[in-house]
């Protein structure tokens, strides 16, 4: 700010107290960014966003949004971490391409808590779920699903999820003998429930299987370290 | 406390319980009460080997691409329309979301052209008609649209037994508007148990909070998964609940098997038990606890539960 006797020729301005230049053009400030330091903006990052097909009943409430903060006031990983999703809402507008390499929103639960009581129709939720999407594809995100590699290929073979089997020793450790037990009992006592084979038929499993490989969930599964890195369809 | 869950006309015209991946390996008792039930209820039903896994704990883990998720969940929809039971009855919420969403998605033509032309390599089509026909309901809606029946059946009475709901949040949550009741405040369950006798909690402080399970986070952060599910146990302990009823399995395995390490690291006792709704009312309506509600696959002990209510005497299977 210039002295307030100086006036740079514009008697009016000095009598103001403002400069002269900001006189002649008040939006420079603003045309400055002197607010923050901003990456430049992705449109690719926004558009993906704006045009998955899982934000298609949540445009409206992502363009709309805010501001309020009604998402975090709910939100069990904001509560216990430093993930945000009224941040998150703000940098996926701007196009922030930081998101691309952001750890914070692996701690989403997808509780769907933010959806449920935006009051325009966002999904901070569904928003996480394409951008942790696009981590992954990049390569940025494969250290978060990589743990998972191996029960993704007991899906592939099987047709059908449960509780992941690498991780069945830690379990065992925290809940105890009595949950063993009923892991290595288990089919004894589903047939004395009356219910019959668990999994999906073989044509079922088959379909699926071609499912599967036709939207590139194979090549995924490969990707993160599934079968050593090695595609079981390829020789 | 006055029910509050609206009446609808029963629920007919061929059910078909979808069979969850974690209900079948971690609470098959609740899918056998489920069946237990509708023979009661004479809700005409199948189980349909041809159905597949909905997919949510791959798609949830992050691994999974959506129009993988998306055409498996036309797939299923095709098959449970071919076999003439187009009313799937969902025993776990993320089954139930999963599909919806998914119904959601392929109402967008274009979409739909994505996944009918995977489909069209299995000889199959996501139709107008398949979309007309299919209806994605909660098995507790099944069991609600029922209710009138349960008075009758009463074989063994809830009195004294205070009962919480924990509302699954794939339920209550991604699509609020479609909930029989309130969503942010579901009693659905505790009305389908008050003929019993139970005493309800209704509204609590930390009601709508989330179970902690968080698909990828109870494996992979643990500590932080376990601080949520604390605030429930802590809150509902307070409450001074006997059972907390659960309406998907996601939430029952993490509150039902961390219950104790979560007691042990806080030093907190939460004297509660933890049963899927349809087990309670089943064993209300004189079910066999081991033949038809599989309560060995429970955690926490339920056995003193059962004494309270006489449920070791006379059981039907």
């Amino acid at each position: 700010m210039t002295d307030k006797n100086e006036d740079n020729g514009n008697p009016e301005a000095a009598e103001n107290g403002r400069s002269g230049d900001a006189r002649a053009n008040p939006y420079s400030f603003i045309a400055e960014d002197v607010f923050c330091d901003r990456p430049d903006a992705s449109n690719d990052l926004f558009e993906r966003i704006v045009n998955d097909p899982r934000m298609h009943d949540h445009v409206d409430g992502f363009l709309s949004c805010i501001q309020c903060g009604i998402c975090t006031s709910g939100c069990p990983a904001a509560r216990f971490s430093d993930f945000s999703p009224r941040e998150v809402a703000r940098r996926a507008l701007e196009g922030d391409p930081t998101l691309l390499e952001d750890d914070s929103l692996w701690y989403c639960f997808y509780c769907y808590t933010c959806q449920s009581r935006c009051p325009r129709g966002n999904s901070v939720a569904v928003i996480n779920q394409v951008i942790r999407g696009m981590q992954v594809e990049s390569g940025y995100g494969v250290k978060h699903v990589e743990m998972f590699a191996a029960w993704g290929e007991q899906f592939y073979e099987k047709g059908m999820g449960g509780t992941p089997q690498i991780f069945f020793a830690d379990i065992a450790e925290v809940c105890g003998d009595k949950w063993k037990y009923f892991i290595e009992h288990r089919e004894e006592i589903r047939e004395e429930l009356g219910l019959g084979d668990m999994y999906p038929s073989k044509k079922a499993a088959e379909e699926m299987q071609t499912i599967m490989d036709k939207t590139g969930f194979r090549e995924r599964l490969v990707s993160i370290g599934a079968w050593g890195g090695k595609d079981p369809k390829k020789a | 406390m006055a029910p509050t869950t609206p009446d609808i006309p029963p629920v007919t015209g061929g059910v078909q319980i979808f069979r969850s991946c974690l209900i079948s390996t971690e609470y098959p008792g609740a899918e056998a009460a489920t069946k237990w039930l509708f023979d009661r209820f004479d809700v005409e039903y199948i189980v349909n080997e041809d159905q597949t896994c909905c997919t949510g704990l791959g798609y949830y883990t992050d691994m999974m691409p959506f129009p993988t998720t998306m055409a498996i969940s036309a797939r299923n929809s095709c098959v449970a329309v071919e076999a003439d039971h187009p009313i799937q009855s969902y025993l776990c919420s993320t089954c139930y979301a999963v599909n919806k969403k998914s119904q959601h998605v392929l109402a967008v033509p274009e979409y739909r052209k994505t996944a009918n032309e995977v489909l069209g390599e299995i000889g199959r089509e996501y139709t107008d008609t398949v979309d007309r026909t299919i209806q994605h309901r909660h098995t507790l809606e099944i069991l609600w649209s029922r209710h009138h029946s349960i008075p009758g059946l009463i074989k063994r009475r809830l009195d004294g037994i205070k009962v919480a709901t924990h509302p699954a949040c794939h339920y209550c949550k991604v699509f609020p508007d479609d909930v029989l009741g309130d969503s942010e405040n579901f009693m659905l369950p505790e009305d389908l148990l008050e003929p019993a006798g139970v005493i309800k909690t209704g509204n609590y402080n930390e009601k709508t909070t989330h179970c902690g399970a968080g698909f990828r986070q109870m494996f992979v952060n643990p500590a932080m998964s376990q601080a949520v599910t604390r605030e429930k146990l802590k809150r509902l302990a307070q409450e001074k609940i006997d059972v907390l009823v659960h309406m998907c399995p996601n939430c029952a395995v993490q509150f039902d098997r961390h219950h104790d390490i979560i007691s042990q690291v806080t030093q907190e006792e939460y004297p509660f038990v933890h049963l899927h709704v349809q087990q309670l009312v089943a064993l209300a309506l004189g079910a066999d606890p081991d033949k038809v509600c599989g309560v060995i696959s429970h955690s926490q002990d339920v056995e003193p539960i059962l004494q309270r209510i006489g449920a070791r005497e006379g059981a039907s299977v």
